[in-house]
Parts: C-alpha cells; sequence; structure tokens
C-alpha cells in the first residue's frame, strides 16, 4: 500500500487544519484579565492556577506552586507578597511586570500615586517597569532606584564556596551577593559606600557586608566621590580594578550556568556518578515540593522499525535486529494496555481498533477529571522520595492512573526487553542515549 | 459526516474569518487605562489570542493556557502606549506577536504534551470525532518536528493569515527558512495524513 499511495492534495491539509478547533476563552476570561490588570490587587490574577489566598495556606502546605497574598490594601496602598516554586509573572501596581523564577520571594507595597516599594530577600527576578514614579527593589545588598526599564535581579545565597571566594574579593563574610543585569533603560544601585547608575547592558554584582559594587559592562558611573580625596581615589580605583577582574570572571562563570540551564536539552544532564533515570533521593525528595516526575521511554506510540544505524539512539548496524525485535514486542504490549484502558473508559471497542495508541491516550485524558493528572503527579513523587507508600492494589485506581503509572515504567521496561537481547551492559548505554524521549512533568495539585 | 458537524465541533468562531480592529479612541482610552475601553479591546481579540495560543500549547491544559492568554493581555496593556496605530503592523498582528512570544517561552519550559491535562474542545461523538482526533494528531506530530518559534510562523501564517514577511520580521526569523520550514512542514503534514488516510 506504500508504494502506490499518493500524498493528499492540499484540500486535505486544509481540512485537517479545520478540524482542530481552537479552545475558547472563558466566559470570565475578561473580567479576569481587568481585575489583574487593576493596581490594588497584583498579581493575584495573573497566576490564576496557582494562587492560593491567605486562608488557604494552611491547606496548600508545601503543594503550593506560589503564594501570592495581598496583605493589605486601602485607598493609600496595596501590598502583596509573592513566594514561588515556578516560574511565576506578577503585576507590581499598574506599572510592574515581574518574572520570578523558582524559589523567589517578594513582598510589596505600590502607594496611591504609583510609588512601588519591593522587597527582594531571593531568587531570580526580572522585572518591566514603565517609566512614572519611584521604583525601588530592595535586597540584602541594597537598593535599586529605576523609573522606566528592564533588568533582572538575582539573589544568591552564599554556598560555602562562594562564601570563601567573595570573602577573599571583599574581604569580609558575606551573607548574600546580588547580582544585577540591566536590558533596557538605567538603574541606580544604593549600597552603604557606594552609588552606581549602572546602563543598559551592564552587569554589577553587589556584595552586602561592606557594599561593594563592581560592574562589569557597558557603563559605570559612580556618582559620591565627590568628596574623595585623589589618593583615596587611586586606592578605590586600583582595589575595585582588581575586583572588577576577578567579578567579570564570575559574571562569565554565572551566565555560563544561567545558559546551561536554559539550554535546550540542559535537564539531560545526570547529576554526577549518576543517569539520568535514576536521580538521587536527595534530588527525588527536593522534586516533592513541585510533584516532579522523571520519565524516559521510546517513542511507541509511533514506533516503526529503523531501517539503518541511528546515532541519535546509538544502535549500530549489528544491532537493529534485536532492537527492532524488542521495540516491536514493547509497542505491541503498550498498544494493548492502553487499548484496554481506552475500552474501559469509553466503552468503545470498534474505535480502539482505529485508533492510533496516542489517539486513545488523549481520549483517556480527555476524559478523567480535571486536576487529576497533577494528583497522581504528586502521588508518584512522594512514592518516589520514600513518604509515601506505592499502592498495594492497582486494579481499583483510575484508567487515568494505571495509564500513566504504566508510562513511568516503560523506560525501564524496554531497558529489560533490550537486555535479553543486547546484554545487559548495551541496554542500559542505549537507554543512557535518552531514546530519543525523555519527560520533565511537574505541576501540583490546585489548592482549595 | 465532518463537514456536517462542524459547526458542533468548533468551539469558538474562526478567527482568520475575524479581521476586526479597534478603532483609534478605543485604542487610545484603553492605553490610558480606561476599563470600558479596555474590555471592548479584551472582546475584540480575545478569540484570536486563544486560537493561536491554545493551539500553540495544545495537550498543555486548559490552565497553562488561560494563564498564558491572561499574561499577553496584561502585556498588551503595559506595551500598549508604545504601539503606533497608524505604523506597519495591524494591532491584531502586533498582539498575536505577544501571544506567541508568550506561547514560545512557555513551550521552552519543556513540559511535554505526554499525559498533560488536556483541554476539552469537543463534544463531537462516534465515527467523526474518531477522524477529527488522528487529524488533530497528524498536525501535532508535523508541528512537534519544529522549533518553538516556527510552531509560532506556522499557525500565524495557517490560521491568521500573516504574511511570510511580517511573521519573519515579528519573530526575528530569517524570511527564507520561514519559507523553506513551513513548506517542509506542510510536506510532513501531507505525509501524516497520507499515514492517517491509508489507516483508516
Amino acid at each position: 500500500m506504500q508504494d502506490d499511495h499518493t500524498p493528499p492534495p492540499d484540500a486535505a491539509v486544509s481540512r485537517a487544519l479545520d478540524a482542530w478547533a481552537p479552545l475558547a476563552p472563558p466566559a470570565d476570561f475578561v473580567d479576569r484579565v481587568l481585575d489583574a490588570r487593576a493596581p490594588t490587587a497584583p498579581a493575584a490574577r495573573s497566576t490564576r492556577r496557582r494562587v492560593v489566598w491567605l486562608g488557604g495556606i494552611a491547606a496548600a502546605g508545601a503543594v503550593a506552586a506560589a503564594l501570592v497574598l495581598v496583605v493589605g490594601s486601602s485607598h493609600r496602598a496595596a501590598r502583596g507578597a509573592l513566594a514561588v516554586s515556578q516560574r511565576t509573572t506578577a503585576l507590581i501596581g499598574a506599572r510592574g511586570t515581574v518574572v520570578a523564577e523558582p524559589a523567589s520571594e517578594l513582598t510589596w507595597r505600590v502607594d496611591d500615586d504609583g510609588a512601588a516599594d519591593v522587597t527582594q530577600r531571593t531568587g531570580n527576578v526580572f522585572y518591566r517597569v514603565e517609566r512614572g514614579g519611584p521604583f525601588v527593589v530592595h535586597t540584602p545588598a541594597g537598593d535599586v532606584r529605576v523609573t522606566g526599564t528592564c533588568f533582572r535581579i538575582e539573589v544568591e545565597p552564599m554556598t560555602p564556596s562562594t562564601k570563601l571566594l567573595l570573602a577573599g574579593l571583599a574581604g569580609a563574610a558575606i551573607a548574600s551577593t546580588v547580582l544585577i543585569t540591566v536590558y533596557e533603560g538605567h538603574v541606580i544601585a544604593d549600597t552603604r559606600s557606594a552609588r552606581t547608575e549602572l546602563g543598559a547592558g551592564s552587569q554589577a554584582t553587589l556584595s552586602g557586608a561592606d557594599g561593594t559594587t563592581v560592574v562589569a559592562g557597558t557603563l559605570a558611573t559612580p556618582t559620591d566621590d565627590s568628596h574623595a580625596s585623589r589618593e583615596q581615589l587611586l586606592v578605590r580605583t586600583r582595589a575595585q580594578q582588581a575586583q572588577l577582574n576577578q567579578l567579570r570572571a564570575r559574571v562569565a562563570l554565572l551566565e555560563n550556568a544561567a545558559r546551561a540551564a536554559e539550554a535546550p536539552g540542559a535537564k539531560d544532564i545526570p547529576e554526577p556518578g549518576r543517569t539520568w533515570h535514576d536521580p538521587s533521593p536527595e534530588k527525588l525528595a527536593e522534586w516533592v515540593a513541585d510533584c516532579h516526575v522523571r520519565t524516559d521511554q521510546p517513542a511507541l506510540d509511533r514506533f516503526s522499525p529503523l531501517t539503518a544505524p541511528d546515532k541519535t539512539l546509538g544502535i549500530a548496524a549489528g544491532e537493529l535486529a534485536d532492537y527492532n525485535a524488542a521495540m516491536t514486542e514493547m509497542a505491541k504490549q503498550w498498544k494493548d494496555l492502553v487499548r484496554s484502558l481506552y475500552i474501559e473508559t469509553t466503552g468503545d471497542a470498534a474505535g480502539a481498533d482505529t485508533l492510533s495508541s496516542e489517539a486513545m491516550r488523549r481520549e483517556i485524558e480527555d476524559k478523567s477529571p480535571r486536576g487529576e493528572h497533577n494528583l497522581i503527579l504528586q502521588r508518584v513523587s512522594q512514592e518516589r522520595a520514600g513518604l509515601a507508600a506505592p499502592p498495594a492494589d492497582l486494579s481499583k485506581a483510575s484508567t487515568l492512573e494505571r495509564l500513566m503509572r504504566a508510562s513511568f515504567q516503560l523506560g525501564d521496561q524496554s531497558e529489560a526487553a533490550l537486555a535479553k537481547r543486547l546484554g545487559a551492559e548495551r541496554a542500559h548505554a542505549i537507554r543512557g542515549e535518552g531514546w530519543g524521549s525523555r519527560w520533565e512533568l511537574g505541576g501540583c495539585p490546585s489548592s482549595p | 459526516m465532518l463537514a456536517e458537524k462542524q459547526d458542533d465541533m468548533l468551539v469558538a468562531p474562526s478567527p482568520q474569518t475575524d479581521g476586526a480592529e479597534i478603532d483609534d479612541r478605543t485604542l487610545r482610552l484603553a492605553a490610558a487605562g480606561d476599563r470600558a475601553a479596555s474590555r471592548v479591546l479584551v472582546e475584540m481579540y480575545q478569540v484570536r489570542v486563544f486560537a493561536l495560543v491554545s493551539r500553540m500549547l495544545a495537550g498543555r491544559g486548559r490552565a497553562t493556557i488561560e494563564d498564558a492568554a491572561q499574561d499577553t493581555f496584561l502585556q498588551v496593556f503595559l506595551r500598549l502606549g508604545s504601539f503606533a496605530p497608524g505604523g506597519a503592523a495591524r494591532l491584531s498582528t502586533w498582539i498575536l506577536t505577544i501571544a506567541a512570544r508568550r506561547a514560545i517561552d512557555e513551550l521552552r519550559k519543556q513540559r511535554p504534551a505526554l499525559l498533560a491535562d488536556v483541554e476539552r474542545t469537543s463534544d463531537a461523538r462516534g465515527d467523526d470525532r474518531a477522524v477529527r482526533r488522528e487529524l488533530i494528531a497528524a498536525i501535532e506530530g508535523a508541528l512537534r518536528e519544529l522549533s518553538p518559534e516556527l510552531r509560532a510562523a506556522f499557525l500565524l501564517r495557517e490560521y491568521h493569515g500573516l504574511d511570510y514577511a511580517a511573521i519573519a520580521s515579528a519573530l526575528s526569523i530569517d524570511l527564507g527558512t520561514v519559507k523553506s520550514r513551513l513548506s517542509r512542514a506542510r510536506a510532513a503534514l501531507r505525509e501524516r495524513l497520507a499515514e492517517v488516510h491509508d489507516a483508516g
């Protein structure tokens, strides 16, 4: 059949495109947007799914992805707080938008006249601030004053090694260090000993103990030296040059680390001494807070036998037959399982004969209660961390739970199927190449 | 049968036939923070934003899609003062570009479609539904071959009628790349549809 089929004409493409109906906005969407835009309700609506209001904090416990509280509001000022375990976008008053990375904590107050006073205790936060009145971000190492600009602040707690490095540089023990990166406009960094203006493209590191400000970038205009003597200025300049050289290296390291973290496939880097699919107990415990589950599996939904060696999958010419046999067997088992769960879910045996396993999976997901997916992730992440026991009997579990748990086993089962044919070592190595399919699932149930 | 069911299956008006733009006065008022004008703006463009974002983020769940759409409009309001009504871009194009970038950011988080809390878009039943799901799976499969930027480009071209130059400019992609990769995406889609055809 493959030989004589001709590609459908463009009408078939158009028909397929027409079949893909988009999601409609919910009825209250407009109100939701307008409420989120209102300065007296910062962030609460923009993080609709992740918000836990004050009354829900106790119940939310560790599963809350973010806490956004309006802790006080009057005609004179609006206050808010944000603590996130997922990347979260929030509004601060009418002029500020923040994108907070996991583990960031912010509190703020916005006065009637738009003046904003923000405190960033920890984390990595991107700020976009429209022009207007004062907008100040307090950090452990100093204050950042802006008018209209786009910048990022990273408050980094000291690890022992970082503490040693910076203590060596600044000659003092430091509680935290702050890296400021300016993308547009300019900001003024204020510490106890210096006021420094930073332009677009600049970076500065602030240290908290002595208020050292060191800039690496295109623009740095110290503005508080008007009363210093020439000797003081020379000493300060030499000291800052030395610090600048060393901190440039540090900034480069930080940038490389950030790039590595954001690069596609960054999560493919396993922990030292471990494989990707075998995270450490510490990592598993850490992931419970985000209901994070890591899983790998061959692309069984659409498996077709390889006809040539595949470098991406790590399959050599002499292994093709065994690999194909093992994966064909796995694909059949997987489709049989999905088919039975699909029929159990829908009662549609006829449909099961015509649908792909991918389409049947979607149907099962579609018919599951909203939010169940996240509940299952939560349970599995707890079980993997040893905080909960796996269910002794899955027969009464929902079809979605059985489907998800089965999918999480596919990596181990596929490796075992390969090991029978190619030996444990090669099977393990091939799995180490990633199967071409690795997933990082996450997201805890919404709190009540 | 499929054609007869289309009206039931579509849950939102087709955005490519809805090319209306907001008038300049309402636009100015919305930029100044007027709530009624802002409401008009969201009502005018929400279907188009959802159309793009829900397809960009297919399989990531309704909540993620709604968050992205909402963030899009918050960005629109923050930046509306910088939009030039008489400029080269229509407001709808400008808004869709913001939506596309927001969705691209979401895609870069690497959360897979696998077993996501998928959205419910249809009440269709039986054979039509099965066929439709296969068609959608074919499109999604073709789109998975594309980077987030090119996925946005494909959708902006096919569903929102933007021309190649506007797409390339809006998404900062080379024009030649847009043309060649979208052509390949269509070819891949044809192949997948042929597979669906053969399987049926």
